[in-house]
């Protein structure tokens, strides 16, 4: 009000010294609106974070529209399918049917419906990525592991004894949520898509408890729930690459969305100068070798999201945007060691690099 | 009266740059990878000031850790883990990034998010 007044009172010669000025307070207003609209005024984020679930840290965030209460139900949610999915706890279901798998019964083992549904989907992404993530992988992968911690490097003969036993394919769905093992030593686990569907149950149990705006972050598997406080999308970083570094190669905006990366970079071990990362090959049960540092995933289902991205490193650039391309509702981002960023064409154009080493490559 | 104006003019010009720098600079989470939050068995155990160079050291019953801050940064400098994936860490920084002790129970986050962003995905 009083810069219009201002301005009808000023000569003519001063219009545009008091087109300025308005610019400069509309600028300075619009500043301030958007502090006032950011994450801390209205609504201070809740934040809660738990280091004993899951084999790794978990942390949920809720911007307003959930209390406290919310986020311990959600936490709640996530610690029963820990506490049944684990491959390592001892009173797993999971690992309750692996201890029975050796003496393969031809009626199965009766399991959870979640546990169920979600090793059928399981092996449904097997099948589309050619067994390049595979459920049925725990008798290998428990060889790497020294006190649940990927660790010990198994000889080539351990790996060899079990490898041809590892195969979705062997994985047996019977009536009345009973699987079945076609052969004698498969092992189920569930390691690289049950973070997904944790995440997919806590984003449910959010969303039910009236949370509008949150972000879940389970062990690097991000679910960006709604908008933004100030109702735009939420900004999700894809992580530099390389072990030792904490950057943010490039960024995208995403809202209702898991983003999950997998990498060589993110656990390893090494031994007599040989790195050796956790993601494995069901083909040979040795950590994947293809052309890619990092793959991430973008969709709807976080635990969908999972699985695609290991298989996607595993597979590599070519064959892993070939994969994403074919499941609708799905956007890739692969980060090649050669520092090349891919993106599926549905995202390609929403990139923004952050680090200058990477640079977007053209689709 | 045209004197008036232009300083009034100027002044209001000087007052709302100052303001909008400030906002600029302080609005977005100031406190961004100035402190490090440690929590221990899920519990919040201090607040550190990465602005202070010094060693902390954090004792529980699941074990020993060191943390070192440095220049603005912190890490892990000793931990009695076996993996120790806290130490091969390295020094963290930026706002959101995490030093995780998982077999110790120490978890070190550092307030904020990194620039540019609003989570990390990892």
């Amino acid at each position: 009000m009083a810069y219009s007044l201002w301005y009808i009172s000023l000569m003519k010669k001063q219009r545009g010294a008091a087109i300025f000025l308005c610019l400069c307070a509309i600028l300075f207003l619009s500043a301030c609106n958007e502090s006032e609209s950011g994450e801390t005024a209205k609504h201070p984020p809740l934040s809660m974070t738990r280091d004993d679930l899951l084999g790794t840290v978990v942390t949920l965030t809720a911007y307003g529209d959930a209390d406290e209460a919310a986020l311990e139900s959600a936490f709640r949610v996530i610690e029963d399918i820990d506490a049944r999915m684990s491959a390592n706890a001892e009173s797993s279901e999971i690992f309750l049917l692996n201890r029975q798998s050796d003496g393969a019964k031809e009626d199965g083992f009766a399991v959870s419906r979640d546990i169920y549904d979600l090793t059928k989907r399981a092996a449904e992404i097997s099948g589309l990525s050619a067994g390049a993530f595979d459920p049925a992988l725990g008798g290998v992968t428990e060889l790497w592991k020294a006190n649940g911690e990927f660790a010990s490097l198994p000889s080539e003969e351990e790996i060899l004894s079990r490898i041809d036993a590892a195969h979705f394919q062997n994985i047996l769905f019977l009536p009345g949520s009973r699987i079945a093992f076609a052969e004698p030593g498969v092992k189920l686990d569930l390691g690289g898509i049950a973070k997904g569907y944790a995440c997919d149950k806590a984003v449910a149990s959010l969303a039910k408890d009236g949370a509008k705006s949150a972000l879940l972050d389970l062990g690097g598997n991000i679910y960006a729930l709604g908008k933004k406080p100030g109702g735009s999308d939420w900004k999700v970083g894809i992580a530099v690459p390389y072990a030792g570094e904490s950057g943010v190669a490039c960024s995208i905006p995403v809202t209702d969305r898991a983003v999950v990366t997998s990498g060589g970079y993110q656990r390893f071990f090494e031994k007599d100068g040989q790195t050796y990362h956790h993601i494995l090959d069901p083909a040979t049960g040795y950590p994947a070798e293809s052309d890619l540092l990092s793959a991430t995933v973008i969709g709807r289902s976080s635990a969908d999201a999972d699985g695609f991205s290991t298989a996607c490193f595993v597979l590599g650039r070519e064959n892993g945007m070939a994969l994403i391309e074919s499941v609708p509702g799905y956007e890739a981002i692969l980060i090649a060691k050669d520092e090349r960023v891919y993106a599926t064409p549905g995202i390609a154009g929403q990139i923004e690099i952050l680090d200058e080493r990477f640079r977007l490559e053209e689709t | 009266m045209r004197k008036l104006d232009a300083i009034i003019l100027v002044t209001v010009f000087a007052v709302s740059a100052v303001a909008f720098l400030i906002v600029n600079h302080y609005g977005g989470g100031g406190n961004a990878g100035r402190y490090a939050e440690i929590y221990v068995e899920n519990k919040p155990a201090g607040t550190i000031d990465l602005r202070e160079d010094r060693l902390v050291e954090v004792e529980n019953a699941d074990g020993y850790n060191l943390l070192e801050v440095k220049d603005g940064s912190i890490r892990m400098l000793e931990a009695d883990c076996l993996s120790q994936t806290c130490v091969n860490t390295g020094a963290k920084s930026e706002g959101g990034s995490m030093i995780v002790c998982l077999p110790n129970r120490v978890v070190v986050k550092i307030v904020g998010a990194p620039e540019g962003v609003d989570i990390v995905a990892n």
